[in-house]
Parts: structure tokens; C-alpha cells; sequence
């Protein structure tokens, strides 16, 4: 028997490994810590196998107090755990398989005169592929007939959640206290537009939260910034292990009708007036970006927050190259600096591309 | 057609059911608060039950999660008569579940209750580690017993832990015992085992022969070194997927098939000198518990177990 002491880290706690330095994702109590890169390539012969004593052989019996600190770090924190050879191999590494039981798990609807007509239908697709998440969007003042209409139709529904996002209005402000009377699946309000308004609301069954610019159309999303960064879940970082981590299980349809996997993608699957979600989702090239995962993306693949980051694959900073880096991203894992994307020289022939020049001045 | 027997508020019967639709299964989920009714012709049963209408012979496969059939029946008013049908009914229903034992199943009613002293002697008869068993109803036994180089719990024969009292919730938590606790000179029957130290503790799920266990880590905290039930939410223990050694899981394989469950929740201890010591099985036990930290996905393993077809 070998009498050798052996340390473990619990299979739960995932290690990114970055260009400089590592992150630990501890998914069961929502929570990451960064390590050092020395600290990674000691964790990693452990995890090989190789003893505490053949690990301080490894590095010279001068480092052994270093080691020991590393130790005494993770086993203080709760990543890892001492054990012996026999037991070593009982505690298997975690599958990291991702599996849900829908076929679409989020849904992005813009309303619009074009779109409001389909709504029901729109509805009943998502709810016979399972979906889990709805966000409505709308850029224009709605009324609040169509407001209640939306309401409605989805009121008898199984979503997890369902956002709004709607442009402040005196109707609609003045509605907020009636929304859960219409529809308690609501889970969160956004007013955009809302500069020099009145926003005292009571506390309700949902969130509210108040932009204060206005939303002209979705090129608003895909911001990656570290304060995004605070919900490590298990969902999330399995999901990103294995397939685009937003784009992954989602469809879209356009203030025009189109059926996209994102608003902001170009490719347009045909029209809801004329065809169903579920007959463009089974067309192949929908899933295009499904599995692309960061570890194909250019820089990305290099970064150590990779796997709790969204990848938006519709503003990049090379259009044109599938496996750019976001845009929208001002981080550089090569130095490990942020820095406000938006006023980055490297980035203005994307933004022009894009045609962002004027949102990127309204948003500094 | 999938027939799930269980009740209104498990949640993990509906996380299973939306594997089912997922993988575009026929399924029927009858909760113990649903009022049934039977109507039999002949050779076929016809379950009616909130507008659902089923032939017996449309069940492909059956899951015994939980619960009963609350079963309707008209009566007569006449004592001796609705007696009399009761009795007759009381029959039927367990033909009923006999056949639907009968079928591709996962579970049965019948085992839906173990008993716990019995079944720790089955898994002495299986060559399973356990702890020792003592049952006393006086404190002279007790004292002639408890001697003071080990410690020793008490826990519930029955294995309810919850009783509600008029204005107070009782938990009947694993405790350990002392020698300061006031004991009266009789009592009621109470269970006491010799503690087992504990390195770490295991729950396995078990399914038609596949284990899937999890080791929990709890001995850190000291509040929860007795029994994890008493939970910590503000830092959970480390819960993470195990290998259980294969002569542990096959002794576990003999038991589960001499207690004729094809399914359930074990756990076990294992001692610092690395040994399993066996503490109980639960047939109906949670087992989203293990499902999520793991990421063993049981749910989608039992709809791929019920969507099985002979
Ligand atoms: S791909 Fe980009 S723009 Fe589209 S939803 Fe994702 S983050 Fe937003
Ligand atoms: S470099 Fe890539 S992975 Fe890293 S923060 Fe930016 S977008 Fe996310």
C-alpha cells in the first residue's frame, strides 16, 4: 500500500487556464478566484497524480515552504482536498455534459406592427420547443392595449422567465402596478428612454430597471464587461464548454419578421407570417454558431474568463472572420488590462462597420 | 403509454416528465390528490381521472415515484354494504398494482416503505458493514450497554423526521448522545447505533442496476458533522461524483435485488480507515439532490428508462 499523501481538487471547481494566469470556477457556491500561472501548473500535476512529496521534489526541497503555502491556500478555501493513491482515483471528474430538455432555451421577440400579429403563434412554437426564456423588446412608445395583449399571450404559458423591454411612456409607466395582474410570469421590466422621468415605483413581484438613453435597435447588446462576470453558474459554464455560450439554443424574430438566430445577425431564416420556429430551426444552417465555443475564438481562446463570458458573434472586431473576438470586449488577457472598448483606435473600422459610431458616443 | 404515480409537489416527477415530452413520449402522471375512477369491462380497466381517460392496456412502462391511486368509489350509504364493496375494491386495487408490477417498471408500491431494521439486517446477511443496532425502552438496558469508549446516536425507527406539533415543527435530526441527557427510567422504544466517524459521506442513486453516487463532504463544519439534513446554506458542502469500489457496488446489487427495488436512494459512510458502512435506503428518496452537483442528469436517465420498449 502506498502511504503517500496526494492532493484533489473537488471536481466542481473547474480551472480555466489563461495566457497568464488561471481562473478557478467554483459553480457551487457561485464564486471564482484567479490564480496564479505557477500556482495552475502545480495544481495541474496534482491532478496527475503526482504526490505531495514527488511535487516538492519537482520543485527543489527551497520551494518546499512555497508549496506548502499553495496547499495550504486551496485546502483553506475548500478547493481541493488531501487523499491517498487508492482513493485518488474514486473521485472521478465531473461530466461536463450539457443537457436540457428544450430544444430552444431562449427567445428574443422586437414588436412591432410587423410582428404583433404573429405573436400567439410566435408563443405556441416556443412553448412546443420547450423554451425557457422570452424577452419582448419593443422601440417604439406601445400602447397599452397592445401592451395587454402581449401580457396575455403568454399569461398561460411555462416560461421561466419573461422580460420586457419597452419604451417609458406616461401609459405605460402609470401601468407598471396592473402588469402582475395581467400576467404573473413576468420576471423583469426594462423603460428605456427613461432620461428625466418620474421612476418612483413599490417594489412589485418583478424586477424594474430604467435606461436612461433610448434603444433604437438591438445593436445595444453584446457588452462584455467584468461586472457581467458575477453569475457562475453550472448551466452557464457547461453550456460554454461545449457550444456558443449565447447563441446557443436561440432564436429571434426581427421587428420585420425574421426569424434570426440573433437580431443582430444578418442571416434571415424566412418570415413568421410565412413559415413556423420549429420548421427553421431544423434547417441546418440555423445551428451555424451553435457549437463554435471559445476556445475556437480568436484572443478569447487565450482568456481565462472564457468560460463565464458571453460570446457575441454579431459584432467582432474582424467582420468577416467567424472566429473574431467580440467587439464589445475591452479586455486583453495577454496583459490582463481593461480598457474602454469603444474609444479603442484598433476597433474604429469595426464600429464603422457596424454603424455604431453614434451609439458609442451616446453611451460614454 | 408511460403511467408515473406520485404526488403534486415533486418536483423531480415533473423535471423527469419534461424529458419525456422532450423526447416526444406518451405520458399519464396520476398525483395522489387525483380523485380516480375505475370502470373494468371485462378484461380491460379504464382509468378516468381530471378529464384523462386510459385503457390498463395502453401502459407501456410504470413508475412507482410516491403515493397511492386515491381511488373513487360510489357508495351506497348502506354500511354493510359499502363495507363489503371497500373489501372488494381493496382487492382489485391490489391486482391493479400487482400487474402494474407486472410491466416495464421502475419501482413498486409495495416497497414504497422499508423498514429500516430489517433492512440493515439484510445488508449484514449481504456482507455489508453497518452499525450496531440496539433498541431500548429502559435506561437500565441502555446504561448496561452504552459503555463510554464510543459514542453513540439516536435516531427514528421509522425514519420520519418531521412531526408537526400544535405551534412548533419538531425535526427529529440525528442527535448525538450524551451522557448528560436527563433519561427517564423507561421510555419508548428508541433506536441507538454506535457513531461511525466519518471521513465523508456517500449518497448513491440507484437505477436498474447502475450507481450513481455522490460523496459529500461535510465533517468541516461542525454543525453539520452529525447529519447533513441540517443543512448549511451558507456554505454548502463540497458534493461531488464518486466511483464507488466495484465489490461495494456489487454487495449493494445483491441487496437492492434480495429487497426487490429496482431503484432508490442509499447512503453510506465511509471511515476514515476507509471503510463503507451501509445506513439506510430510501426507495422513494430525493435524488435531484445528486442529480444537480454531479450533473448526472437522473431525470433524463429514468425517461430513458421508462421510454424503453419491449
Ligand atoms: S450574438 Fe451578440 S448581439 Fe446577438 S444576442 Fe448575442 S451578444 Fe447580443
Ligand atoms: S477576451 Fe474574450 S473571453 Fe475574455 S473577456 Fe473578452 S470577450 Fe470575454
Amino acid at each position: 500500500m502506498n502511504s503517500k499523501k496526494y492532493f484533489k481538487i473537488f471536481s466542481n471547481c473547474i480551472i480555466v487556464t489563461g495566457y497568464n494566469r488561471s481562473l478557478i470556477l467554483d459553480w457551487q457556491r457561485n464564486n471564482f478566484v484567479a490564480i496564479p500561472d505557477t500556482l495552475q501548473k502545480m495544481i495541474s500535476l496534482f491532478q496527475n497524480k503526482k504526490s505531495i512529496d514527488d511535487v516538492i521534489h519537482f520543485y527543489g526541497e527551497e520551494n518546499k515552504e512555497i508549496v506548502h503555502e499553495y496547499l495550504e491556500f486551496l485546502i483553506e478555501n475548500e478547493f481541493g482536498f488531501i487523499t491517498d493513491a487508492d482513493e485518488f482515483d474514486l473521485f472521478i471528474d465531473i461530466d461536463t455534459n450539457f443537457e436540457i430538455a428544450s430544444h430552444i432555451t431562449n427567445c428574443i421577440v422586437e414588436i412591432s406592427d410587423e410582428t404583433i400579429p404573429s405573436i400567439d403563434k410566435i408563443v405556441r412554437d416556443l412553448e412546443s420547443l420547450y423554451c425557457k426564456d422570452v424577452q419582448f423588446v419593443c422601440y417604439e412608445s406601445l400602447d397599452l392595449d397592445t401592451l395587454k395583449y402581449v401580457l396575455k399571450a403568454t399569461n398561460e404559458t411555462n416560461f421561466r422567465s419573461i422580460e420586457l423591454i419597452l419604451k417609458y411612456s406616461k401609459e405605460v409607466f402609470e401601468f407598471i402596478g396592473e402588469i402582475d395582474k395581467n400576467n404573473f410570469r413576468i420576471t423583469e421590466l426594462t423603460l428605456h428612454s427613461s432620461a428625466n422621468k418620474n421612476k418612483e415605483v413599490s417594489k412589485g413581484t418583478f424586477n424594474i430597471i430604467f435606461i436612461n438613453h433610448e434603444l433604437k435597435d438591438f445593436r445595444n447588446c453584446g457588452i462584455v464587461d467584468s461586472k457581467y462576470f458575477n453569475n457562475v453558474n453550472k448551466y452557464k459554464i457547461f453550456e460554454s464548454l461545449n457550444h456558443n455560450s449565447c447563441l446557443h439554443k436561440k432564436i429571434s424574430v426581427t421587428q420585420n419578421g425574421e426569424i434570426k438566430n440573433c437580431p443582430s445577425i444578418p442571416d434571415s431564416f424566412g418570415n413568421i407570417r410565412d413559415t413556423t420556429l420549429v420548421d427553421v430551426i431544423n434547417q441546418s444552417s440555423f445551428t451555424k454558431y451553435w457549437n463554435v465555443t471559445k476556445d475556437q475564438i480568436d484572443v478569447c481562446k487565450d482568456c481565462e474568463f472564457r468560460h463565464i463570458c458571453t460570446d457575441c458573434r454579431a459584432y467582432v472586431e474582424e467582420p468577416g472572420n467567424q472566429y473574431s473576438k467580440p467587439l464589445k470586449c475591452g479586455y486583453n488577457p495577454y496583459t490582463n488590462v481593461w480598457e474602454e472598448w469603444s474609444t479603442n483606435p484598433l476597433k474604429e473600422t469595426a464600429i464603422n462597420y457596424y454603424q455604431m459610431e453614434q451609439l458609442v458616443q451616446k453611451n460614454n | 403509454m408511460i403511467l408515473i404515480l406520485s404526488d403534486e409537489r415533486d418536483l423531480s416527477t415533473t423535471q423527469v416528465i419534461e424529458w419525456l415530452e422532450f423526447l416526444n413520449r406518451k405520458w399519464i402522471r396520476i398525483n395522489q390528490e387525483d380523485k380516480v375512477k375505475i370502470e373494468f369491462c371485462g378484461k380491460e380497466i379504464i382509468f378516468k381521472l381530471n378529464n384523462i381517460v386510459f385503457n390498463f392496456s395502453d401502459v407501456t412502462s410504470f413508475w412507482y415515484r410516491r403515493g397511492y391511486i386515491n381511488l373513487q368509489n360510489d357508495t351506497t350509504g348502506i354500511r354493510p354494504f359499502d363495507e363489503f364493496q371497500n373489501e372488494e375494491l381493496k382487492i382489485i386495487m391490489q391486482f391493479i398494482y400487482y400487474k402494474l408490477d407486472d410491466k416495464h417498471h421502475l419501482n413498486s408500491i409495495k416497497n414504497a416503505n422499508v423498514n429500516k431494521l430489517i433492512v440493515t439486517s439484510m445488508a449484514r446477511d449481504c456482507n455489508i458493514n453497518t452499525p450496531e443496532d440496539y433498541i431500548f425502552s429502559n435506561k437500565e438496558g441502555l446504561e448496561q450497554v452504552i459503555n463510554s469508549k464510543n459514542t453513540y446516536i439516536t435516531k427514528s425507527i421509522s425514519g420520519d423526521s418531521i412531526r408537526e406539533f400544535e405551534d412548533f415543527i419538531a425535526f427529529n435530526y440525528t442527535s448525538e448522545f450524551t451522557n448528560d441527557w436527563l433519561i427517564p427510567d423507561s421510555f419508548s422504544p428508541s433506536l441507538v447505533q454506535n457513531q461511525i466517524i466519518k471521513k465523508y459521506e456517500l449518497r448513491i442513486f440507484y437505477l436498474a442496476g447502475e450507481f450513481y453516487t455522490m460523496a459529500i463532504f461535510s465533517q468541516k463544519d461542525n454543525q453539520t458533522s452529525v447529519d447533513f439534513r441540517n443543512y448549511n446554506n451558507h456554505k454548502p458542502n463540497r458534493r461531488v461524483p464518486y466511483k464507488l469500489p466495484l465489490e461495494i457496488e456489487e454487495k449493494l446489487d445483491v441487496l437492492m435485488k434480495k429487497m426487490d427495488l429496482n431503484s432508490g436512494s442509499i447512503d453510506m459512510i465511509v471511515t476514515p480507515e476507509n471503510e463503507y458502512v451501509f445506513l439506510e435506503i430510501n426507495p422513494v428518496g430525493q435524488f435531484g439532490m445528486t442529480s444537480f452537483p454531479c450533473n448526472y442528469n437522473i431525470e433524463k436517465r429514468i425517461a430513458d428508462y421508462l421510454s424503453y420498449e419491449n
